[in-house]
């Protein structure tokens, strides 16, 4: 499985991917992009199987990434990993074809929780 | 463990409006425990003006409710918390990686924030520097001893 860690902190791609390696989960591998330009030519190009994108990012934000995605037939898993936690943030994902959010601080254990309905 | 509070505005928004300083402290506190794994308690101290060589980082929300969210911390424990979000050595770190990790603790707050008011807002990108003095009265103060320098988190609403 290849998870694409789209975040414009590259301190926040490193903590997502060690706190992936501190789930059950295995087998994975991580790429990562620094923002949605970057996220839309890793997805044609690399095709992953599940996207982890921040929301707030500059340039494109993570629901237009996701718009994006969606707008061009793909329908790769696709998951959010924000602090914004608003009701509105989570209608907006979810309208817009997102599969879960996690919220900012995150552990080992609602990372699980979260990944455990799309990948077992 | 309690917080430390400054001076709340007699104007402060009430209700759904407001961001206790509980509340507030809670957020921070998930992401010193979370997050970055650092060992932290509650500062009962006199707050001092803020030292011009301290870093600041900074988020605001805009739109029906409004506030500016504010951190400083020295140098040393910004470094410090850039080494526990990278889990790396000081030495391999650079200048870069300091203030996107401290950018990122102040987005992460002040999402949370933005999340916890649930009003048609937006979240700016966090903006990092050297702190500047400020005279706006700050409707929240709450400062936190992290491994022996002072964090200290502004919420400004206006």
């Amino acid at each position: 499985m290849k998870i694409l860690i789209v975040d414009d902190s590259r301190a926040m791609r490193m903590i997502v991917c060690r706190t992936l390696k501190q789930t059950d989960f295995s087998g994975f591998t991580v790429i990562e992009a620094e923002n949605g330009i970057d996220a839309l030519n890793k997805i044609a190009t690399e095709s992953p199987d599940l996207v982890l994108s921040d929301w707030n990012m500059p340039e494109m934000k993570g629901i237009d990434l996701l718009k994006r995605v969606r707008d061009s037939g793909n329908h790769v898993r696709f998951g959010f990993i924000t602090s914004e936690s608003s009701l509105e943030t989570k209608e907006l994902a979810h309208e817009a074809g997102a599969d879960f959010l996690v919220t900012k601080p995150f552990t080992p254990g609602s990372m699980q929780a979260a990944l455990d309905p799309i990948l077992t | 463990m309690t917080s430390f509070i400054i001076a709340p505005r007699p104007s402060e928004p009430s209700g759904r409006d407001r961001i206790s300083h509980q509340s507030l402290a809670q957020m921070v506190q998930d992401v010193l425990t979370t997050m970055l794994e650092l060992p932290h308690q509650s500062f009962d101290g006199s707050p001092e003006p803020i030292a011009p060589n301290q870093l600041m980082a900074a988020v605001r929300i805009s739109g029906s409710w409004q506030a500016t969210l504010q951190i400083y911390a020295c140098e040393k424990l910004a470094r410090r918390i850039a080494c526990a979000m990278f889990a790396q050595a000081a030495d391999v770190l650079d200048d870069e990686d300091v203030l996107d990790a401290f950018g990122e603790v102040v987005n992460v707050i002040g999402g949370n924030v933005k999340g916890m008011i649930d009003q048609d807002c937006t979240l700016s990108l966090p903006c990092v520097g050297t702190a500047q003095p400020d005279p706006t009265p700050t409707s929240l103060t709450i400062m936190y001893d992290v491994c022996g320098n002072l964090l200290t988190v502004e919420l400004i609403q206006a």
